[in-house]
């Protein structure tokens, strides 16, 4: 799990976020165990409470599930309803701003497609 | 959960100059708390009457139910890591650490000396030729091996060098992940310690400014970023508490949450909306 | 109560080493009293003497209390001790102070008389009738006297600090060069002197009603330090 703390967003978004790019990578599978909140509070020097807020709203998300006595573990399905939601965000978080930043640089609509293009070939 | 430790209405005065006064403010089982303030502002004074150093001019502090003043019962459920050093002259640390062991019940002695092989201590040197960061370590190692429901520390990470209060931050959170009781760490390092403490006590010229988790504090206010003039405009109205300038490039500090309609003003107007940060938080508050 | 106990044990801790290096002074200036005597009368029947125990261990004691306060009340306060605990120990701690203080008094006494040196106690020099019971009682009042005198001015120099201290360090003088003075202004030189005879027993020559003037005095003390600890603030 690699969270590189920014001032942007509240560190309980930023562990949840992470835990969520974790599982899109597959660094954490559906149905195994995730690192324990006191883990994570000794790993990332942060309060073990903020960790368990940041568990918890994927809790609530229905990402995570916990095991009495156990755990907390990934529930299946989980990757497919992040990739869901973050399909949601795409537009708003990526193309809206993208479409803004390219208004002020004055970059038309077609060099913008190039651009897209050029940067598939780039990345295979 | 319940109160560990409940502060009435005290006040401390020396003289005619009060150092504390009429703080009310308790403190809840297993919390990790910042105590903040600036220099002067009356940290050091709590904490010395929490732990019975001198009595309140008035009011009273309560653990659990019953009052910590002269109370034998009340003060070994209480470890205090004192900023100054009041350990004997001659003795040795493992001395310090045997006394611990007998004064304190339930004293880890081999938790202690595994902490001070982790922090490389010399256990066999005299307390007063360490250094200062030693000193701070041992007494680190004081506070951490006790099981007191209460364990109050003034700057904590005095000399220390960013590796080893790396090292100290793992260690205190691992130790209270395992033992969780309520952490009260009085310091002027707020940024270091701002993802650790859950909620921050700020003191100003005796008198208690607020308490509140830091998340919700981190929401009180927010900063707003841009072209001057813009920002100018954004500012119209609002309760700005700081502002900064470079070139033609503003930032300004508002003391307000911010709403969905904010966001929407600030991006009509090409400005950056970010979150405040506890240090600038603090020194707005506690500004002249 | 496992914290008495434990006031007590770190009490002595601290008297350790300065305890046996006035043992060793004393032996070796009894030593060397009698290997003086022996050469200067070149007859091992030529008898040395010595009669200072009790004064010498008084003013040990005394100056030990003196030193011992500080460290002591800061540390034991740092390990959540309270000052009525603290007191309770303490008052404890001089009652086996004065009791261990009497034992070194025995065994250096030994020394003393196996290396053939004479030892008079100030009981037996000073009063009538003196009975190994009357110096036991005797000595331990003086030393108990000792210790709570020590104790009480160690907490007055904590207390009020440098001021009381060079109060202390001056009144001695101060009183030598007064008292007379007064005395003759006052024509109280006889009624001093029957103040000093009293406390002292001089005129009845018993022990017993000076030693019980020492530990009156000592309770009195006592209870001075405790009027005083009773809400101490602790120095930080």
């Amino acid at each position: 799990m690699k969270v590189s703390f920014d001032n942007e967003k509240s560190i309980y978004i930023q562990i949840a976020e992470a835990i969520k790019d974790d599982i899109l990578k597959d660094i954490f599978e559906e149905e195994t165990q995730i690192p324990s909140t006191t883990q994570m509070s000794v790993s990332y020097r942060i309060n073990p409470a903020t960790a368990a807020k940041g568990v918890n709203m994927l809790v609530d998300e229905g990402i995570i599930y916990k095991k009495r006595g156990i755990g907390m573990f990934v529930a299946s399905g989980a990757k497919e309803d992040i990739r869901n939601s973050r399909k949601n965000e795409f537009f708003d978080k990526y193309i809206a701003a993208m479409i803004e930043e390219a208004q002020k640089l004055g970059i038309s609509r077609e060099d913008i497609i190039d651009m897209i293009k050029g940067g598939e070939k780039k990345h295979g | 959960m319940g109160n560990i430790l409940e502060i009435n209405n005290v006040s401390k005065t020396y003289g005619k100059t009060a150092a504390l006064e009429a703080i009310n403010v308790s403190f809840e089982e297993g919390k990790i708390y910042g105590l903040l303030g600036r220099n002067g502002a009356g940290k050091t004074t709590l904490l010395n009457l929490i732990t019975n150093k001198f009595e309140a001019t008035t009011g009273e502090i309560l653990l659990g139910k019953e009052s910590v003043w002269e109370n034998p019962n009340a003060q070994s459920k209480i470890c205090y890591m004192t900023e100054k050093n009041m350990f004997p002259k001659e003795f040795t640390v493992l001395q310090l650490l045997k006394s611990s062991f007998d004064f304190y019940e339930n004293f880890d002695l081999e938790y202690a000396l595994n902490l001070a092989e982790q922090f490389k201590l010399n256990i066999g040197k005299k307390f007063k030729t360490l250094s200062k960061g030693f000193e701070s370590i041992t007494k680190i190692i004081i506070a951490l091996s006790t099981d007191c429901p209460l364990v109050l520390m003034d700057e904590p990470v005095l000399g220390l060098d960013a590796a080893v209060r790396d090292k100290f931050y793992r260690i205190f959170l691992d130790n209270f992940a395992r033992k969780p009781r309520t952490f009260i760490i009085s310091t002027h390092l707020i940024e270091e310690v701002s993802g650790i403490i859950e909620e921050a006590v700020i003191i100003d010229s005796g008198r208690l400014l607020l308490k509140k988790p830091v998340e919700e504090m981190l929401q009180m206010g927010y900063c707003v970023a841009g072209k001057s003039n813009n920002v100018d405009k954004y500012a119209e109205g609002r309760k700005v508490v700081h502002s900064e300038m470079v070139g033609n490039f503003k930032t300004i500090t508002i003391y307000e949450p911010v709403s969905q309609r904010d966001n929407q003003t600030a991006a009509s107007l090409d400005l950056e909306i970010v979150p405040v940060q506890l240090q600038k938080l603090f020194v707005h508050l506690t500004g002249d | 109560m496992n914290k008495i106990k434990n006031i007590v044990l770190y009490s002595f801790a601290g008297w350790r080493k300065s305890t046996l290096l006035l043992s060793a002074i004393i032996i070796a200036i009894g030593l060397l009293s009698k290997g003086l005597a022996v050469s200067f009368n070149g007859s091992r029947n030529m008898h040395s003497e010595f009669s200072g125990f009790e004064i010498t261990l008084g003013i040990f004691i005394f100056v030990g209390f003196i030193a011992c306060f500080k460290n002591n009340f800061n540390h034991l306060n740092i390990m959540g001790v309270t000052r009525k605990t603290f007191f309770k120990g303490h008052l404890l701690f001089i009652a086996a102070a004065a009791v261990s203080m009497l034992v070194l008094y025995g065994v250096l006494a030994g020394i003393y008389m196996l290396a053939g040196v004479k030892v008079q106690t100030l009981t037996s020099q000073v009063y009538w009738n003196v009975s190994f019971f009357h110096i036991i009682i005797f000595t331990l009042s003086l030393f108990i006297l000792a210790s709570t005198a020590g104790w009480l001015i160690s907490l007055l120099c904590y207390k009020y600090g440098t001021p009381m201290i060079i109060t202390l360090a001056v009144s001695p003088a101060i009183l030598l060069m007064i008292i007379p003075i007064l005395s003759n202004i006052l024509h109280l030189g006889n009624a001093l002197w029957a103040v000093i005879n009293f406390y002292f027993a001089l005129n009845s020559h018993s022990s017993l009603l000076a030693s019980l003037n020492f530990a009156s005095t000592a309770v009195v003390f006592a209870f001075c330090s405790w009027l005083l600890i009773r809400k101490l603030p602790v120095k930080v």
